[in-house]
């Protein structure tokens, strides 16, 4: 009972019930009116009330994802099939026409707030279930060299799946993947437009075409007309005097506006003007040499990233901020994980339990991968810190779990810190604050980043605790992600803590899953707020 | 296809656009339903707001608040609504829908911190229980027709969804309440 309410709280919760559910009566609607006129008390109850009605809806959702995938585990109360409850929405279809044109711009859309269904700008699915993960992309970057994009803010990452629209590189060698197999290596200066899974459009650059029988037909525009491919290796050079196509093996189709289609096979080239009909040539790979010395190059560039990498490593550990670096650069089969931080001496290695070593970043990068629910590496941090920064980088695999961890400490109590992914895809600081047993978590919640699109990326994660600034502020590879203020100023005292996993107290029967699927590279802890700059160079 | 099926209109303005109302969205849907009472009104009344509010991005002074924006004609789009609505004979009246619209905008400020209690105090529920939530609330299934297949009356099963999201909804405000 609420001392501040002069009405019974069971009562007003009836009338609210009633009221979402659609049948309350007359009497009981002037009633409700009423005491949501008179009580500002009221009034609260049924804003927090209309948030967790919210919030139920929403974790339904995410429920029914969870069940689904799997079915041994849960069965449903009933079987009826579900409503379709966009179908009375028919209304809509011209703000689905709207939409459909404005999500074309949009590759990365940002999700509200946490535990917001993904989906405000579902229209253009409205044939689909609505919870059901999209993806806009036709293609996928699988390889670069020396890569120089025309817009540096809007570079697509190594494996990043890419929608339709325009790819400018100003310099480097690129290997794109199209959804429907064809492969295609570019060599900037470059300007491209992903049409669809089978089908670009170029005004620019040296391509280097490699079309398996399943992606027969991919057809790659130009403004001088079109070249379709029927299943070979071709060359396309845009960025010669005039434009040269060269057909290593197979056959092109040629398309040109007001003229016949003209083929060509293995060892044939053309000249491919605009006003006049393609020119005989015999064909040579000359100019497309780029597309063989991609591997080489590829990995000399990741050698050299490496080595970068372990230079300004030797730096980073001289930090004296710095009480926890993990490199992963332990040897083969090692079960524990050395602290490279020069002043980190009272912080133990860390202890692997399962997880199995693998590649990392580059080659010759080591890496934890994240599996079962056993998973962990174990640490802990003596102290109590009034700064913390956390820096990882991480490959997550999928998100089936209600929480991943990151890095959390075991148990809930006051000054424990518990970093991790959110299943719908945002991170979360929960700190621990109040006094046992009242303890609580203060959260501290981002935008969603990890859209599908970005499972099997490595991005690097920061999250820096400040009381003395009264904020933390979550790094998404090396630029700010959010800043939150400081809810319950609690000093941090992570004691154990676990990467990849939680323990929620070591004598509890039942656990609660929160393993982190994914791998691993490096983990760093400072005890102390590192600045946007130094989050940036720890991310490069 | 190699171009957008229509004249798009300016592609900066409509993927800013985007992003606004998906950052707000959660917030204008909070906004809207303490004034409707269900989800489905709220959806259809914001669904409309986002029409017009597209018709009138040209208005908006970039860096300004576009919740407090946005939600003027998410407000005047429900009282349409209302008035237009069949569906509802009963609806709270304009004086209460003013109390909201002034109240609410800062009250949402605890909405975040809400869901977040929710997601743990959904766990302290029973696995029956769990399933008896999620079926209510993603299918909007006829607790008539629900009560039916499991064998039981749907009073009785009402009455125990209801007393879980009671138990939930205090739950909540326990773990968002400011320190005792």
């Amino acid at each position: 009972m609420n001392p501040h309410l002069d009405f019974d709280s069971a009562e007003l919760h009836r009338l609210f019930m009633a009221k979402a559910d659609g049948h309350i009566s007359a009497e009981d609607h002037a009633r409700l009116s009423m005491m949501l006129k008179t009580s500002a008390e009221a009034r609260h109850q049924w804003y927090a009330f209309q948030d967790v009605e919210s919030a139920l809806f929403s974790w339904s959702q995410q429920e029914r994802q969870r069940v689904e995938e799997e079915p041994a585990l849960t069965a449903p109360v009933g079987a009826a099939p579900a409503r379709p409850v966009r179908a009375r929405l028919t209304w809509l279809l011209p703000l689905a026409a709207l939409l459909a044109i404005l999500v074309m711009v949009v590759n990365v859309l940002r999700q509200p707030a946490h535990l917001s269904p993904p989906k405000v700008v579902t229209a253009p699915l409205l044939d689909e279930d609505e919870n059901e993960a999209t993806t806009t992309s036709v293609a996928l970057l699988t390889r670069g060299v020396n890569l120089e994009w025309v817009d540096a803010q809007s570079s697509p990452a190594l494996n990043a799946p890419l929608s339709p629209g325009w790819l400018k590189l100003k310099a480097g060698i690129a290997e794109l993947e199209f959804y429907q197999g064809a492969r295609l290596v570019v060599e900037g200066p470059a300007e491209i437009k992903l049409v669809s899974a089978g089908e670009a459009y170029c005004v620019s650059g040296r391509f280097s075409a490699h079309v398996p029988p399943q992606a027969r037909g991919f057809r790659l525009g130009t403004p001088n007309g079109d070249v379709v491919d029927l299943g070979t290796d071709f060359g396309l050079d845009l960025n010669s005097a005039t434009p040269e196509v060269h057909v290593f093996k197979g056959e092109v189709e040629l398309h040109q506006p007001e003229a016949q289609v003209r083929m060509l096979t293995t060892g044939e080239a053309a000249g491919f003007e605009k006003s006049t009909p393609a020119r005989a040539l015999p064909a040579s790979d000359v100019a497309f040499a780029f597309s063989r010395d991609l591997e080489a190059r590829m990995n000399e560039s990741q050698r050299q990233s490496l080595v970068r990498w372990e230079e300004q490593g030797r730096q980073w550990n001289l930090d004296p901020r710095l009480k926890l670096r993990l490199d992963f650069q332990d040897p083969q089969g090692s079960r524990s994980l050395k602290n490279s931080a020069a002043l980190g001496q009272e912080v133990a290695p860390g202890t692997i339990v399962g997880c199995i070593w693998t590649q990392g970043r580059w080659p010759e990068k080591k890496a934890l991968q994240f599996r079962s629910v056993s998973d962990r590496v174990r640490l802990s941090l003596p102290g109590t810190h009034r700064q913390v920064t956390m820096a990882t980088w991480v490959q997550l695999h999928g998100l089936n779990v209600r929480q991943s961890s990151l890095c959390m400490s075991q148990g809930i109590e006051e000054g424990h810190m518990h970093w991790q992914i959110l299943h719908d895809g945002s991170l979360c600081l929960g700190v621990g604050s109040g006094k046992n047993p009242n303890v609580r978590s203060d959260d501290y919640i981002t935008p969603v980043i990890f859209t599908p699109e970005r499972f099997g990326q490595w991005v690097h994660l920061a999250v820096v605790y400040d009381l003395a600034g009264g904020e933390v502020t979550f790094y998404l590879n090396g630029g700010i992600l959010s800043k939150h203020p400081v809810q319950t100023p609690t000093e941090l005292a992570p004691v154990m803590m676990e990467l990849g996993n939680w323990t929620p107290s070591p004598d509890k029967r039942q656990q609660p899953v929160r393993n982190f699927a994914g791998c691993m590279d490096e983990f760093s802890l400072y005890t102390a707020a590192l600045r946007p700059d130094e989050i940036r160079a720890l991310a490069e | 296809m190699s171009d957008a099926p229509q004249p798009a209109p300016d592609p900066g303005l409509s993927e800013q656009f985007i992003t606004l109302l998906n950052g707000a969205h959660g917030r204008l849907l909070g906004f809207l339903l303490v004034m409707l009472g269900n989800r489905a009104d709220a959806e259809d009344v914001l669904q409309r707001a986002s029409l017009t509010l597209w018709r009138k991005f040209g208005d908006f002074t970039p860096g300004t608040d576009f919740f407090a924006w946005a939600s003027s004609f998410a407000f005047y789009e429900a009282k349409n609504f209302q008035r237009m609505a069949l569906r509802s004979p009963l609806h709270f009246d304009d004086e209460l829908l003013q109390r909201f619209a002034e109240e609410r905008p800062a009250d949402l400020q605890h909405r975040e911190q809400r869901l977040a209690a929710l997601e743990r105090c959904i766990e302290e529920v029973e696995p029956q229980g769990r399933d008896l939530v999620r079926e209510f609330y993603l299918k909007n299934v006829d607790l008539a027709v629900l009560a039916e297949r499991l064998g039981r009356a749907p009073q009785t099963l009402y009455n125990k969804l209801n007393t879980l999201r009671r138990l939930l909804a205090d739950c909540v405000n326990r773990k968002t309440a400011p320190e005792a």
